[in-house]
């Protein structure tokens, strides 16, 4: 036989999702590694974008700050260097030279404090 | 902490990330392995392993879609599409069979993966290489059908191949991340760095905790994407198929001489069986460690170094051009190392068992 559920039946069940706990186990470390994530690859691509565009091959000569590392990691930092290196021949960072900005001037807003 | 503090230093926030990711994956109930259905390992462990590559890969894309200028290639092109297609295609095989084991019978599986295959180096036949630089096979390579036919037999049984040598911690995805630093090195795309990042993360996760087995999706979906890149990069000479086979030697010889040993002690050479080089080896381990996970760690990092880690090595020193058909001795000598190795574990093990 075929039972109906009730009207509220959603209502319970999101109530008891949200306490269970090994859901949260999960739920919580993921949105919070999602989050990190997205901070971290806001942040490459902001760098990488920024020195493309004022005329820089590297990240790292330039962004090598404590600040910036934690951001991107050793590795992230060379990886996001090797991208813009070759960002000219693929279509990884189609930065965009501005006219007004001469090549290899200093981007006074990320560089080192 | 460990990993999370290499995580962070390495690859920064967006390593952290992806290890935070990694373990709510390993804490899902569902999806997991008992110890006494893998040969080596010895606490039941989450199937997830690929499904977490599979999401750290997938959220990096589409992050840098949003957050960057780039556009994926199979946005650009439709040849990536039908490339990207194929992997996907296996990973969804693998991701039926880790949330429910044996859910498709392993015919069913081989029939889909030659109709993956078949139908992507049909669309793509630019993926089919008409050379590899061994005489007999060459002269087969010249007939259009007959190339097609062989290049989607040889990807379903490489992505079996691949799946068969996953069994110890370490082991595929150590061989996966130095054939993807060597494809990033080629060809520096933001797909390959991505899949350089993914493959060390798990890497990491994976010596470290023991808390994952990569599963039929990281198996066949790690796989498809090598033997895609691969094939393709022989068919536009980037690579000679000696230095691809040099890179993937463990999981090659480990099938073939499987495939061998059982035949040859009368068994289905499909059955599987705990007398794979990594199980022996981790035999040979296990009595100098008291820790769990580090002899299984051990195992998967020794036979991964010593194959496509020697392979790296010497590609990162340019002591032979990547082209040259000069590493099929290499590719030789990683076969005898194999055959030498193994005769010597199990003579070993036979001398104790006589004791």
């Amino acid at each position: 036989m075929r039972v109906s559920p009730g009207p509220n039946t959603s209502v319970p069940l999101l109530g008891q999702w949200a306490r269970n706990k090994s859901m949260l186990r999960i739920v919580f470390p993921f949105t919070i590694g999602l989050l990190l994530m997205m901070l971290g690859i806001l942040e490459s691509s902001h760098l990488s974008g920024r020195a493309v565009e004022i005329g820089h091959d590297a990240v790292l000569e330039r962004e090598n700050t404590r600040e910036q590392i934690i951001k991107l990691g050793i590795f992230g930092a060379s990886l996001t260097e090797v991208l813009v290196r070759r960002g000219e021949d693929t279509v990884i960072f189609l930065g965009k030279k501005p006219s007004n900005v001469a090549p290899l001037q200093k981007d006074t807003a990320t560089a080192a404090p | 902490m460990l990993m999370l503090a290499v995580a962070f230093y390495t690859f920064g926030l967006t390593g952290a990330g992806a290890i935070f990711i990694m373990s709510a994956m390993s804490y899902a109930a569902f999806a997991r392995d008992s110890s006494l259905s893998h040969g080596i390992s010895a606490s039941d462990s989450s199937r997830l392993g690929g499904v977490s590559i599979l999401i750290t890969f997938s959220v990096f894309v589409l992050l840098m879609t949003y957050f960057s200028p780039y556009t994926p290639g199979v946005l650009r092109d439709p040849f990536w599409s039908y490339f990207w297609g194929g992997i996907l295609s296996c990973c969804a095989i693998g991701l039926v069979e880790d949330f429910k084991a044996d859910a498709l019978s392993p015919f069913i599986r081989l029939l889909l993966k030659a109709v993956i295959f078949g139908g992507v180096l049909w669309a793509a036949p630019v993926m089919v290489p008409s050379q590899i630089g061994i005489f007999w096979v060459d002269s087969l390579l010249k007939i259009d059908w007959l190339a097609w036919l062989l290049c989607t037999v040889f990807c379903v049984g490489f992505i079996n191949a691949f799946n068969m040598s996953d069994g110890a911690n370490g082991l595929v995805p150590g061989i996966c991340l130095c054939t993807f630093v060597v494809l990033f090195d080629v060809y520096g795309r933001p797909a390959e760095g991505i899949l350089v990042f993914a493959c060390s993360m798990f890497l990491l996760f994976n010596v470290v905790s023991g808390w994952f087995f990569l599963g039929d999706t990281g198996s066949y979906g790690l796989g498809a994407i090598i033997v895609s890149y691969g094939l393709l990069g022989v068919a536009q000479g980037d690579f000679s198929a000696g230095f691809m086979a040099c890179l993937v030697a463990y999981p090659c010889i480990d099938f073939v001489y499987s495939l061998l040993r059982r035949a040859a002690s009368g068994v289905s050479p499909f059955m599987p069986d705990n007398g794979h080089l990594h199980n022996h080896l981790h035999s040979f381990y296990r009595p100098f460690f008291k820790s769990k996970v580090m002899s299984n760690s051990l195992t998967g990092l020794s036979i991964s170094g010593a194959s496509s880690g020697l392979a790296l090595a010497m590609y990162l020193q340019s002591s032979i051009p990547i082209t040259s058909n000069l590493w099929f001795w290499l590719f030789g000598f990683q076969a005898i190392l194999y055959v030498t190795v193994i005769g010597a574990l199990v003579g070993r093990q036979g001398r104790k068992a006589a004791q």
